[in-house]
């Protein structure tokens, strides 16, 4: 039976303090609901997770099945079991979606897939995940719309079979049509395979799709406040206002990114 | 040896290592595609090559051995001729590659590619002259150089004064996976006339780090995922020939190559 099992999590990026001490625990068949204002730490809690170099994990553990995640490099994270559909993921010209599929399922089999058995298997996904065709000659993600990486995102969950998968905003992007797709998706996973799941989103209507058996609340680096999907209806209708008031604690707000002014404009500037 | 085409087509021609000189002559207005597989001699190995009126000429030099290689090839084009050269080195051994094109009438064109793994040094010198106007030359060069590589490539466009309404245009790529190299791009135009258009493009650098996140993040090791990176970056060169099995047996020699078939 899979377990994630991340213990007092703290994670600096450059140099700065993101997560101050998480404590999550995610079993198969689990859907787990991510929430909290932007620039609070949940992207940073998956890619942590993940094992992107960027973010260092200064104190705590996370194991998988007992296994410790930290010490494997990010490929192991991926053979180990872990999935992590990303926000912004990457574009890789000169690589196609097949070449690089094919690969990450040859990376975690003993003998290679065959490739009648992979185009077979590409070519169902594809089609349930209503993609054109020729997605698995294209590059990868290159000249993608937004929807199509996410739906991409999908598609590689799909064949690579993760016990636990972290979903970053996947639903941006989606139309409704689409998010209903992905939500299906992700329950024949969790059916067939018992995939534990989780997602992190802003869009009340995906969390509804996805009938989350959990939800936290991250504010500040750190979980305040857990629960069901009643949590999830009140963030929905009041905000994160009265967590700050009921737990005493200080949403971190994003900086906004200042546009750089010249020292003299001519809206400044007299006339001489 | 003296190669004279005059029958349009796709053909494989090896050299054997006793030919040190191969000249090609093509017929006016034929179409053909030839992949030539070739060693290193450790001596020089001279090609003259001339295309006539309207003949169109692709051409694959293509480097089979790690022996040292030393090439040093000519081309003239005559009226509408078409030529696309393209070098192919991706084993190891150290190669030293000079190439010489004449376009020496009107609505003559030259396509000059490489696609190179430098794991030794590789030295490329291409020089396309426009004698005339209404001549065309486009380089295109992508490169892979591995710890302590060496690689250089001087590409030269030289357009005489009174070739107008010509165009010369060159881009190299090098991506460099270790700090251990030595990589130089040499990018020259020599223009003695002001109706044309000219260009060059030239970038060096190391892999993007997000990328190579995001393909270990599906279960690549690091260097598969470069090996992956490396494919694609080299594969445009196999676009030269609509022959599918030869461009499937390119892309699996680059894949074992980079270790992908381990």
């Amino acid at each position: 039976m899979s377990c994630l099992k991340i213990d007092d999590l703290h994670v600096d990026v450059d140099g700065k303090q993101i997560l101050k001490g998480v404590n999550l625990e995610i079993h198969e068949h689990e859907t787990h609901a991510l929430m909290g204002p932007n620039g609070n730490g949940k992207s940073t809690l998956l890619a942590a997770i993940m094992g992107n170099p960027k973010y260092h994990v200064t104190r705590g553990s996370i194991t998988l099945d007992g296994q410790d995640v930290l010490a494997m490099e990010v490929d192991e994270r991926s053979k180990a079991g872990l999935f992590l559909g990303m926000q912004y993921p990457s574009e890789v010209s000169g690589v196609t979606n097949s070449d690089f599929l094919r690969a990450a399922m040859n990376a975690r089999r003993e003998r290679p897939i065959p490739l009648f058995t992979f185009i077979r298997e590409m070519e169902k996904t594809v089609k349930e995940m209503e993609m054109k065709p020729d997605l698995a000659h294209r590059f990868l993600n290159e000249g993608f719309s937004g929807g199509e990486k996410k739906r991409n995102e999908i598609v590689q969950m799909k064949m690579l079979k993760p016990s636990i998968a972290m979903l970053d905003e996947i639903d941006s992007g989606l139309d409704v049509d689409a998010l209903k797709l992905v939500a299906k998706m992700i329950h024949e996973m969790q059916i067939e395979q018992g995939m534990g799941l989780v997602v992190v989103s802003h869009y009340a209507r995906f969390l509804d799709l996805l009938k989350p058996t959990h939800a936290h609340v991250l504010v500040d680096g750190a979980i305040v406040v857990s629960g069901g999907s009643e949590l999830i209806e009140k963030i929905d209708q009041e905000g994160y206002d009265w967590i700050e008031k009921e737990y005493h604690v200080q949403v971190v707000k994003e900086e906004k990114k200042k546009v750089a002014l010249l020292q003299q404009c001519a809206a400044g500037t007299k006339g001489v | 040896m003296e190669l004279h085409v005059s029958t349009s087509g796709f053909q494989v021609i090896t050299l054997d290592d006793n030919e040190t000189q191969f000249n090609l002559h093509v017929d006016k207005h034929l179409n053909v595609k030839l992949a030539i597989p070739y060693g290193g001699i450790e001596a020089l190995r001279t090609s003259c090559i001339e295309l006539e009126e309207g003949a169109s000429l692709t051409i694959l030099m293509k480097n089979v051995k790690q022996q040292k290689n030393m090439l040093n090839q000519q081309a003239v084009l005559h009226k509408d001729a078409i030529l696309t050269i393209a070098y192919w080195e991706i084993e190891d051994g150290a190669s030293q590659i000079r190439l010489d094109v004449q376009l020496m009438e009107s609505g003559a064109q030259v396509m000059v590619r490489s696609a190179c793994i430098a794991k030794e040094q590789k030295d490329f010198y291409v020089k396309c002259h426009h004698e005339v106007a209404h001549t065309k030359s486009q380089m295109e060069h992508y490169a892979i150089v591995e710890d302590e590589g060496n690689y250089r490539m001087e590409a030269i466009g030289k357009i005489v004064k009174g070739a107008h309404a010509s165009e010369s245009h060159q881009t190299t790529r090098v991506l460099t996976l270790s700090d251990h190299h030595n990589s130089e791009v040499v990018p020259v135009l020599y223009i003695d006339e002001n109706d044309v258009k000219a260009s060059h493009a030239t970038t060096l650098g190391q892999p993007d780090e997000n990328q190579l996140y995001y393909l270990q993040s599906r279960g690549l090791s690091r260097s598969q995922a470069l090996g992956l990176l490396t494919v694609g970056y080299l594969m445009p060169i196999s676009d030269l020939f609509d022959d599918a099995t030869y461009h499937d047996e390119m892309k699996n020699e680059i894949e074992k190559r980079v270790g992908l078939h381990a």
